[in-house]
């Protein structure tokens, strides 16, 4: 009996010891949650600071697409390259990059805090030259006059002449809206109205202008107009093709339709771009491209509502950029408050219905600029 | 046996001294973060977050009994949202409000209204005369200009929030900034160089390098890209304050407010900011004049996340619907007369009776 007893003790000793060792478990498990749970409104309750998270000087990539892209990430011009990154700039201060389509230069944007001017350097980074020298802010018979912006450098196919947004002609109006200048690349000459040289375009007073040129064919421009839709009414845009051969601007999609940032596909038969929808929604659309039917007047409006790919609705898309091996486009997509670079597919089935393969991320939580195109090369 | 019994009581003890010693050390590692967490307010705010989060650990008597106040007479909440070129937001009889925002919430019928209302507003000022509606709280305070909104549009005021313009930039970046789809580039030839901004060496080079020093109205040049992007507190203010290269000049700058509110709005629903309540609470307190308690805010935010954006009515009352601009000057200003017969048929639909 005694010997039962005493057996008896030692296991119920052991059973209270190992659940006073789960309870102990348990209450560290408990400790932990709370501290996982609350240490980072603890944190800041100790630490005030702005919700953000720093962003960190790196790019992820997670797929690996065929050629060179070129971006710009926190003011700098970074490559991409088959599954490797490398950062060609460190001064923080690049935008707008345009390569030229012999990719030994790169042309940008420096921005100051009153001007912006156009910049080239070679493609690592090496022989940076000024390209625009336009006034610098001045103070002129009691009156201080402001710097010009020039913004959106882009190429002509044959790599002669570069395609710009500038103020310049409003310097000294009250109306400053922004027009397509033209640089002569091999005579380093700029046109544009106020120096009495011609410009591509005439803008509506206090629209903005005209912006994000794309020279995709060598007798056409396509652009960004900015507009009011009537008098005193709602701000809107439209994409316009300026005809180089009659000098004349054509309307690619209708008023109404808030879209910006054009850009077409190798070969002619796609356009992508950007609307704006709703309070917050920047969609990414592609449609056919007619190039006769623009300038007959008579497709546009039938091509941006019908036969029309929305290809991520309801989100926030910017900058579509055409890959240079055939019906690929890349674009950014926000996301997880990060800009990243997205791909996909486009193709036209037998019935004529334009439609996307999936959409594949190329980098991840990588704060991609998005005011800045992005050039996908060979 | 004997044997057997006494080690088996001798191993035992130690381990009861062990245990006591444990749970010692859990309760005074318990006081401890209870003394801390008393210290820093941290269980105010939690019972803060599980009251509007619908949590049953509520643990203060205020967080329960929160009642956000209403006009009786439509069911609507109605927010007097101002702001101002000054952030002596302790001084309001000194201040002209550039911005009067009228915001609306109706939980129930999940409805939202943001209404401008132009600060060139022509109207009688009790005491004074004639004069701009952004004069008002010069002239009378917060009080008075709650007190002629609800004179002139017919709806009562339940709080205000003012905001000046170092605020508006530490709200945005609160938030984390904000991103955003402008509705066309912003350029603007004479932006107030006022606040220290994004690059201010620059601007500096640019006073230094000519031969006159920098005038005392020396405005910026503003330029922000169309399109969507990211914008930090300051880029968000020139965003919404600038208006000389718009078309509509106050009018567009109103349609801008209003649009990065709903960003805002958009923003604390989607990425869960509740949670970030201490944070926003601590900074917002230091940057916003308000009569709402801290869970009339949070009450108000979490039955905002729930309205769809769809729901939204923003309105500027702008020319030419509810107001005209008259040709030349009234009594040496810029004004815009007010269309009251429109402005009141609007407002008649807009908050029904009963």
């Amino acid at each position: 009996m005694r010997k039962q007893k005493i057996a008896k003790r030692n296991i119920g000793s052991k059973t209270q010891f190992k659940f006073r060792y789960v309870v102990f478990i348990l209450i560290l498990v408990l400790l932990g949650y709370v501290y996982l749970r609350y240490h980072k409104i603890i944190n800041e309750i100790l630490n005030p600071k702005s919700i953000s998270s720093t962003q960190s000087n790196k790019v992820n990539l997670t797929y690996k697409v065929p050629g060179n892209m070129y971006f710009v990430k926190s003011g700098n011009l970074w490559k991409i390259s088959g599954h490797s990154t490398q950062q060609i700039t460190k001064s923080g201060y690049v935008s707008d990059i345009a390569i030229s389509p012999n990719q030994q230069e790169v042309y940008f944007v420096k921005f100051g805090q009153d001007s912006s001017d156009i910049f080239k350097m070679g493609i690592n980074g090496e022989n940076l030259e000024q390209v625009t020298n336009y006034p610098s802010p001045q103070y002129i018979n009691g009156v201080w006059w402001n710097g010009i912006y020039s913004v959106s450098p882009t190429f002509s196919p044959d790599g002669q002449n570069l395609v710009y947004s500038t103020n310049l002609e409003q310097v000294f109006t009250l109306n400053p809206v922004a027009s397509l200048g033209l640089y002569e690349i091999n005579n380093s000459q700029v046109y544009n109205g106020y120096y009495g040289q011609t410009q591509l375009t005439q803008p509506n007073a206090y629209t903005g202008g005209d912006t994000d040129p794309t020279w995709p064919e060598q007798n056409f421009i396509l652009y960004t107009h900015y507009v009011y839709m009537t008098n005193i009414a709602q701000p809107d845009s439209q994409i316009m093709l300026y005809y180089i051969p009659n000098g004349q601007s054509y309307p690619v999609t209708p008023l109404s339709s808030e879209a910006m940032q054009p850009s077409l596909s190798s070969g002619g038969k796609y356009l992508a771009f950007i609307r704006r929808q709703g309070e917050n929604n920047a969609n990414l659309y592609v449609i056919k491209f007619d190039i006769g039917a623009i300038l007959s007047g008579t497709d546009q409006y039938k091509n941006v509502y019908n036969n029309t790919l929305d290809l991520v609705k309801k989100g926030i898309e910017a900058q579509p950029v055409w890959s240079p091996y055939g019906p690929n486009l890349a674009f950014l997509n926000l996301s997880n408050n990060s800009f990243d670079i997205a791909v996909t597919g486009i193709k036209t089935s037998k019935t004529g219905k334009i439609s996307s393969g999936s959409i594949v991320n190329v980098t991840k939580q990588s704060n991609i600029d998005s005011t800045s195109k992005i050039a996908w090369m060979k | 046996m004997i044997i057997n019994k006494l080690s088996t009581e001798e191993t035992l003890k130690p381990k009861k001294r062990t245990w006591v010693t444990v749970l010692i050390v859990i309760f005074a590692i318990l006081l401890l973060i209870f003394g801390l967490l008393l210290k820093t307010g941290y269980l105010q705010v939690i019972s803060d977050i599980f009251s509007i989060t619908g949590n049953k650990l509520q643990t203060t008597k205020q967080a329960k009994s929160v009642k956000i106040k209403y006009d009786p007479t439509n069911q609507y909440t109605n927010i007097l949202l101002l702001g101002s070129d000054t952030d002596a937001k302790f001084n309001p009889n000194s201040i002209l409000t550039q911005t009067i925002m009228i915001v609306s919430i109706n939980p129930k019928l999940k409805k939202v209204y943001m209404i401008s209302i132009p600060r060139d507003f022509w109207i009688q000022i009790p005491g004074y005369g004639y004069g701009k509606f952004d004069q008002v709280s010069e002239i009378g305070g917060i009080q008075l200009t709650k007190q002629l909104v609800e004179q002139y549009f017919g709806i009562k005021i339940d709080y205000y929030g003012w905001i000046g313009l170092s605020g508006f930039v530490n709200l945005i970046n609160t938030f984390g900034g904000i991103y955003i789809v402008p509705t066309h580039p912003v350029l603007d030839w004479s932006y107030p160089n006022d606040i220290p901004m994004t690059n201010p060496a620059v601007k500096n080079a640019n006073c230094t390098n000519s031969s006159q020093s920098c005038p005392a109205d020396y405005a910026l040049n503003l330029f922000i890209s169309g399109g969507a992007q990211y914008m930090s507190g300051v880029t968000a203010l020139e965003y919404v304050r600038s208006r000389h290269g718009d078309l509509q000049g106050d009018f567009g700058r109103s349609s801008r407010q209003q649009q990065v509110l709903q960003v805002l709005k958009s923003k604390f629903g989607s990425e869960n900011l509740i949670s970030e309540v201490p944070s926003l609470f601590n900074t917002l307190s230091k940057i916003v004049k308000t009569d709402m308690s801290l869970t009339e805010v949070l009450s108000l935010a979490v039955d905002a996340i729930h309205i769809p954006s769809g729901n939204i009515q923003t309105i500027v009352l702008s020319p030419p619907q509810y107001s005209t601009i008259p040709q030349g000057l009234v009594d040496g200003q810029s004004v815009v007369e007010p269309n009251w017969t429109a402005i009141n048929n609007l407002f008649s639909k807009l908050y029904p009776h009963g």
